[in-house]
């Protein structure tokens, strides 16, 4: 039986891995990528905690989440195919036309 | 056993590591599959067989689809952002790299720091779902992707009819 | 002496009706309102005699009080607004009626234009009020009600010709000095309420007689306090300024600020609270040196000046510094039979040389002047009667008796220096008066004079005024038994010493004949010699007082109002604005729209809560 503390510092060092690739990455593609890492990692805990209370409702909530990351996925894949029909690159930043 | 599960888990975070550092598109989402392979295996350790499946089947067959898929139809092979000879500048990476390993520390120091113990006598206590509320939540689900769908035709359409 | 609140009430309205309808009355109304106010305010004086005199019992302090409202009370303070009347303020009230009766009646006389006469009524009536307040009050604080209704009426009649801009200056510089120095007595006065719980000025001398110690750090302070506050109304030395300001004044106003009421007040403040001062010697000390530089200075100054207006402001000036060597003495009826006589001088002297003025049709300078002897002898006469009272003439004058006594009690004491620096003030003084009288009756003028002709009726004052300076009356019956400490003064070695004084005046009188009646060339060269002449220039210029004050006070007051003009206490304000300012642009900066750097800052944030969350 894996322990939970094990699978959960598992599922943060995902996180925060898929984290830090949000905040390096300026290409839009490569930022739901690290998006889908991020959500891995939220996925994982879910499912480590759902074994190891031995009930299904983390399971449930794991496949919603699993769900929810797709729907962001296409809609994250939309916007993409968008900015390059706007701007011609994929540079996140190229976009930042809100300033104070 | 344990030992699977410590292959796998090392194989997800360094193919993690490799896809948000690497630039070339095919690569990333090579890697991109490995890890959310090893994160499957890990979820099969845990014996959540049918979640497992789904996960591989819906999620990483999903994912990974959608991303080729636009990735051949925008012609994308390389970042075109990153230009740097070396991958990506320290001088982007360093200041998030700290902050995420702070981050790192103190979840892991709040993850290691938990007693589990009072966890595990608690969930007793907590009630039985209904069958009902698992139907609820799937349908949720479904609804939400459709959402997501018609979102991204309408763009798409759209987009493709201003042209 | 049930009347007694009317001498306040009476010049008040008569005031209030002259300031509001003054300019529409004819001058004749005006000076009938005028002088049927201080008549009544002299035959309330009188009944009030009578009154006091019949009710006197023998070895008995008779006091009239009479409560008429209680102006404020706050917690244990009352301050009641009630008359007294006893010996001393009797004979103020006595004094301040009999001179003003007198100074109105000349200015009714003297003064011609409808302007002047109006302004001048409606000021003096104030002054008067006020003066009687100081006078009658029993009460420290209400005092100073009528202590400042003394300076704003001061500032009113030196103000009188107010359209030429160097009279309105003057007024206000007197108006200032005085209120400065009016603070030294609200400080006084709150030392005094603090140490002793009263403001009743018979219930804090009793009180202060038993529970403070001689010599002592806190009446020391009282004192000095109470000095420096009389002493700006009584124009000693450093304070003098407004005395001189006021030959800017008409005559009778002149007349009424120098002599009669003014110097009165601050006169009457050490009086009444005599019993104060003579617990604390080191406060007489300083009334003593204070007194001696007025003498240096005022009778120095009075040498060399050339207005007439001047020359006698400053012998008046060394005359007030007598009494405040009276006091310093203990010796205090003494000290008020000298201010009677130096209030009878003054005013004789003010008003002769109103008449003087006058009559060579506003020429102040002496120098212009001369050859009067045989136009006016009357006038002749009557300056040469008020020199020998100023030079203390022996046995025909008063004040040789007053004056001689008090250099005497001051000798006695073993102030020789000061001893000899009143008596040098004596001499320099009737120097003074002598060069005034040979250069305008004896010396030949410059040019022919025009003389106007001067009604009988003016000098009927100076006739009254002229008899009190003989030696008929030298201790007048005042009834300050128990009110006054009585102080015995040493006769041993009186005789002697009042030869020396006759033989300082005869010398004075030698002196003047040399120098000033028929100068010759050895005269004229010890006054061409550099000493004598850088002297001269000094004493010209009121010893550069004017530009030591300048320099001293006003100059960095001038410098500090610029500096504060400038607001340099609000410039944190402006540091505060400043760094609003850059902390909203450093903010504003943030929003670069960057979704890295907005995610680094939500990473920051959940590090921090987690930090929060984990650690506390």
């Amino acid at each position: 039986m894996i322990p939970l503390m094990y699978g959960l510092i598992v599922a943060s060092i995902l996180f925060v891995i898929g984290l830090l690739g949000v905040m390096i990455r300026r290409n839009l593609y490569f930022l739901l990528l690290s998006l889908v890492i991020m959500n891995n990692g939220a996925i994982t805990a879910l499912f480590v905690a759902s074994s190891y209370w031995q009930q299904s409702d983390g399971e449930v909530l794991a496949i919603l989440a699993v769900t929810t990351v797709l729907a962001q996925i296409v809609v994250g894949l939309t916007l993409l195919v968008k900015l390059i029909y706007r701007r011609k690159n994929f540079n996140i930043d190229s976009l930042s036309e809100m300033k104070g | 056993m344990i030992v699977v599960f410590y292959i796998a888990s090392i194989i997800a975070v360094v193919a993690s590591i490799i896809v948000i550092f690497c630039r070339r598109v095919e690569k990333a989402i090579l890697y991109l599959a490995i890890s959310l392979f090893a994160s499957a295996l890990i979820f099969i350790l845990l014996k959540t067989y049918i979640s497992a499946v789904l996960y591989i089947l819906f999620f990483i067959c999903g994912v990974i689809l959608l991303f080729l898929a636009v990735s051949i139809l925008l012609k994308i092979h390389k970042d075109s952002v990153e230009t740097n000879k070396h991958g990506i500048s320290p001088k982007i990476w360093l200041g998030p790299l700290v902050l995420a390993f702070i981050l790192l520390v103190i979840l892991i120091y709040g993850v290691v720091g938990t007693d589990y113990s009072q966890f595990k006598q608690s969930h007793e206590l907590m009630h039985q779902m209904s069958i009902y509320a698992y139907v609820l939540m799937i349908e949720l689900a479904v609804f939400l992707l459709l959402g997501a769908a018609v979102i991204a035709y309408y763009f798409i359409h759209r987009m493709f009819s201003e042209k | 002496m049930n009347l007694l609140y009317l001498t306040i009430i009476v010049p008040l309205l008569s005031f209030l009706i002259l300031v509001c309808f003054g300019r529409q009355m004819r001058s004749i109304n005006v000076m009938l309102i005028g002088i049927c106010t201080i008549f009544v305010i002299g035959l309330i004086t009188m009944f009030s005699c009578v009154d006091f005199i019949t009710n006197t019992v023998p070895d008995m302090t008779l006091v009239y009080t009479r409560n008429l409202w209680t102006w404020f009370s706050v917690g244990d303070l009352e301050v009641p607004f009630s008359l007294t009347l006893d010996g001393l303020s009797l004979t103020f009230l006595v004094l301040i009626s009999f001179f003003g009766l007198l100074i109105y009646f000349f200015a009714a006389c003297y003064l011609k234009s409808k302007e002047d006469i109006y302004n001048f009524y409606a000021y003096s009536n104030l002054l008067i009020t006020s003066m009687l307040t100081v006078v009658l009050v029993d009460n420290l604080f209400v005092m100073l009600l009528g202590w400042e209704g003394v300076s704003i009426s001061t500032y009113l009649l030196i103000g009188i010709y107010y359209k030429q801009a160097r009279n309105s200056y003057a007024a206000v510089k007197a108006f200032v000095m005085m209120h400065l120095t009016d603070i030294f007595l609200i400080i006084g006065i709150f030392l005094l309420y603090q140490t002793l719980e009263t403001l009743k000025i018979s219930t804090m001398l009793i009180k202060a007689q038993n529970d403070l110690a001689i010599d002592s750090d806190i009446i020391f302070w009282i004192t000095i306090m109470l000095f420096l506050g009389a002493m700006s109304k009584s124009a000693l030395f450093p304070m003098h300024t407004w005395f001189t300001e006021t030959t800017l004044a008409p005559m009778p106003a002149v007349a009424l600020l120098q002599s009669s009421t003014v110097i009165l007040a601050g006169v009457y403040l050490v009086l009444r609270l005599s019993n104060l001062f003579m617990m604390s010697s080191d406060t007489l000390y300083i009334m003593l040196l204070f007194a001696s530089l007025t003498v240096i200075f005022a009778s120095s100054i009075a040498l060399v000046q050339n207005d007439i207006k001047r020359i006698v402001t400053y012998i008046n000036l060394t005359q007030i510094s007598y009494l405040f060597y009276a006091f310093s003495t203990q010796n205090w009826s003494l000290s008020l039979n000298c201010l009677i006589n130096y209030s009878v001088t003054s005013t004789l002297l003010i008003l002769a040389t109103a008449i003087l003025v006058k009559q060579c049709r506003g020429e102040r300078d002496i120098s212009k002047l001369g050859g009067l002897l045989k136009s006016t002898p009357i006038l002749y006469i009557i300056f040469l009667i008020i020199m020998l009272s100023l030079s203390a003439f022996p046995l025909i004058s008063s004040s040789f008796y007053i004056k001689g006594d008090i250099i005497l009690g001051l000798m006695s004491q073993g102030n020789l220096l000061v001893g000899t620096i009143s008596l040098l003030g004596i001499l320099l003084s009737s120097l003074s008066i002598w060069r005034l009288i040979f250069s305008v009756f004896h010396h030949k003028p410059n040019k022919k004079n025009q003389f106007v002709k001067i009604k009988k009726i003016n000098y009927l004052p100076i006739f009254i005024l002229l008899i009190f300076t003989t030696a008929l009356f030298i201790y007048y019956p005042v009834p300050t038994q128990g009110i006054l400490p009585i102080a015995t003064l040493d006769t041993q070695g009186q005789l002697p010493f009042r030869l020396l004084l006759g033989a300082v005046t005869l010398l004075s009188l030698v002196i003047a004949y040399i120098f000033y009646a028929y100068p010759n060339s050895e005269v004229h060269e010890i006054l061409n010699t550099p000493m004598v002449k850088s002297l001269v220039k000094l004493c010209k210029t009121n010893w550069r007082f004017d530009f030591v004050l300048n320099n001293v006070f006003v100059k960095p007051y001038i410098y500090l109002a610029n500096w504060l003009k400038k607001d340099p206490f609000a410039i944190w304000d402006n540091w505060v604005m400043w760094g609003i300012k850059k902390i909203n642009s450093y903010i504003v900066s943030l929003e670069n729209g960057q979704i890295r750097w907005y995610l680094v800052s939500m990473v920051i944030g959940s590090i921090i809560i987690l930090m929060l969350l984990i650690f506390i």
